[in-house]
């Protein structure tokens, strides 16, 4: 994972799978950021873990933004029914 | 379906990446396509995700994951011994993880949504199972013959000459053609419809066989031995000649030829597996000099046999021919004193005078080790015991829980007949709703086998047609321990 801060902005390249240790991470580095930009080029999925971290920063007022989502991050989001948390209109960059 | 590979992991955080990569690309080599391969790895994410923050608490512990493949489907199964669990009382809720971000439950709502089958077995003091099934997918021959329909061709001139040769993964089309061809959708072994599937399962050693061609070229036959056991024998489970020429003799030679490539692969027997429905192959079996060693009730439902023209109104059973490729092996067995006499004339048939040892103090492991294989789409589960412990009448009781709560319609249990013990558990076997099933030689690394089973369907014994003298009494035996 790689990551660069600017002011309340974060940009996070992830390498591989958004899963419980990405997860972790990501809630580390997110907790003085206001705005969120997260690259999945390199993720086969975001698995639950990931995806409660991504609800977790959205309820908490923080806007993220997703960049090359793997298609199967939506078809979880429909398993859960969570499609109004996780618009792709508002969350994909 | 053997197993293909087997990982033991740390619970910890670090090997979850690992797991889930190594199955991406497992998934993928296993014929998978890449769509699948993700779901299949996310699955298996969500489970070891679960296992690594819960099964063990605060402890430090380790989990198995076995790999499983077959040329329909692929399986993994996750085995640990950590703490009781329940999966019913662990269910996601959408608005209470709207509410509340409490998600829990949603790791195995996933699961259920990107795989096939997925089941938990509760297998008491031999902890708990997790599997996961995949099916494979491919076209369809139908989808590359659209114009075509199954329709009887011509015979051909009589002096037609035909080449008996090794089948390749080149020639799947032709033999997915074949079949569709001779049998419309009617043929019982579905993955001879999908070339991919039959390619893969050549290319990767699962089975091997003959085709025959007609001079012009044509494919019109095709034999093959499938190696679905953990033993060094085979299976004789796919086998066509195109109508127009059959009573020409190329089954016999196909077979002929497939036997002598058995020999050179170094298999020591080959089996088939004709329906009860008729007996035609039982027929067909004896012929070729095989003979009745079991009868296994309930082996797949009627829905699951497309050749009836007529409705069959139970599961379909099957009786196992079996043929030796080598002398079968003398030295002492350990038979059940109610088997004895069943057990030592199939035995004769075989070619064997078993000597029956006399009974011996047991040595049981503190543990069982039992193996299990679930049949989801035939509705059965073998367990075969590879080591006796202290603990198995109580693992088969957990165990047959499940199975039941998975749905199963039969299971089937293979115990060792060269351990002393085989000789005097059966009473407590009996005492569990099991009765006898038949001899199976040779049939786990290359060690014979007494099977049982316990049938939760109800079955009419006069609808099930046996053919030989031995399937005749084996039946007859069965009938009388359900009685």
């Amino acid at each position: 994972m790689t990551y660069e801060k600017k002011g309340h902005a974060i940009h996070i390249t992830l390498r591989r799978d958004f899963n419980l240790l990405t997860a972790r991470k990501v809630r580390r580095l997110c907790r003085d950021v206001d705005e969120i930009a997260i690259d999945l080029a390199r993720s086969k999925f975001v698995d639950t873990e990931g995806i409660l971290a991504l609800y977790e920063l959205i309820r908490a007022g923080k806007k993220v933004r997703l960049m090359h989502p793997p298609p199967i991050f939506f078809e979880v989001v429909r398993i859960l029914g969570l499609e109004e948390v996780f618009r792709p209109e508002t969350l994909v960059a | 379906m053997d197993i293909d590979t087997q990982l033991t992991l740390k619970n910890k955080v670090s090997v979850i990446g690992s797991v889930t990569d190594f199955t991406y690309k497992w998934g993928m080599n296993a014929g998978l396509s890449e769509e699948d391969a993700v779901r299949l790895s996310l699955a298996v994410d969500e489970l070891v995700t679960d296992v690594v923050l819960f099964a063990f608490g605060e402890e430090e512990g380790r989990f198995d994951l076995s790999y499983r493949w077959s040329p329909s489907s692929v399986e993994i199964i996750v085995h640990e011994f950590g703490e009781p669990f329940d999966p019913e009382r662990h269910v996601y809720d959408r608005d209470r993880a709207l509410r509340e971000g409490n998600f829990e439950g949603a790791g195995f709502e996933v699961i259920r949504h990107l795989v096939d089958d997925f089941i938990f077995i509760n297998k008491g003091r031999g902890g708990k199972e997790f599997r996961l099934v995949k099916k494979t997918t491919g076209e369809h021959i139908a989808d590359l013959l659209v114009d075509e329909k199954p329709a009887s061709a011509p015979p051909p001139a009589r002096e037609t000459t035909y080449v008996i040769r090794t089948v390749h993964e080149e020639d799947a089309e032709d033999v997915a053609k074949l079949i569709y061809r001779t049998y419309g959708y009617t043929y019982v072994k579905e993955d001879l419809y999908f070339p991919k599937k039959i390619a893969l399962a050549l290319e990767r050693e699962e089975k091997f066989g003959v085709i025959t061609r007609t001079s012009e070229g044509e494919a019109v036959g095709y034999f093959a031995v499938l190696r679905t056991t953990d033993s060094r024998i085979g299976e004789v489970g796919e086998a066509v000649v195109a109508v127009p020429h059959r009573h020409r003799g190329i089954m016999t030679r196909m077979l002929r030829r497939l036997i002598e490539m058995s020999r050179e692969r170094g298999l020591l027997g080959l089996f088939g597996e004709a329906v009860t429905v008729h007996t035609i192959s039982q027929k067909a079996n004896a012929r070729f000099g095989m003979q009745s060693t079991a009868l296994l009730l309930a082996d797949f439902p009627t829905a699951k046999y497309k050749g009836l023209t007529e409705s069959y109104p139970q599961d379909v059973s099957i009786v196992i021919d079996f043929l030796p490729l080598c002398r079968i092996e003398t030295a002492g067995r350990y038979l059940p004193p109610a088997y004895r006499t069943i057990l030592t004339d199939i035995y004769r048939l075989l070619g064997a005078n078993v000597h029956d040892r006399p009974p011996e103090a047991p040595s049981l492991a503190e543990r069982s080790d039992l193996d299990l294989k679930i049949s989801y789409e035939y509705k059965h589960a073998l367990l075969v015991v590879r080591t006796y412990g202290e603990d198995l009448t109580d693992r088969l009781r957990h165990t047959l829980q499940s199975l039941r709560d998975e749905g199963m319609h039969a299971v089937y249990l293979d115990l060792p007949l060269d351990d002393p013990v085989t000789k005097t558990i059966v009473p407590d076997l009996h005492d569990c709703g099991f009765v006898f099933s038949g001899l199976m030689p040779l049939f786990h690394h290359e060690r014979d086998y007494l099977r049982l089973q316990k049938v939760y369907e109800r079955l009419d014994f006069d609808l099930i047609h046996v053919y030989s003298e031995s399937a005749h009494r084996i039946k007859n035996l069965i009938a009388r321990e359900l009685q």
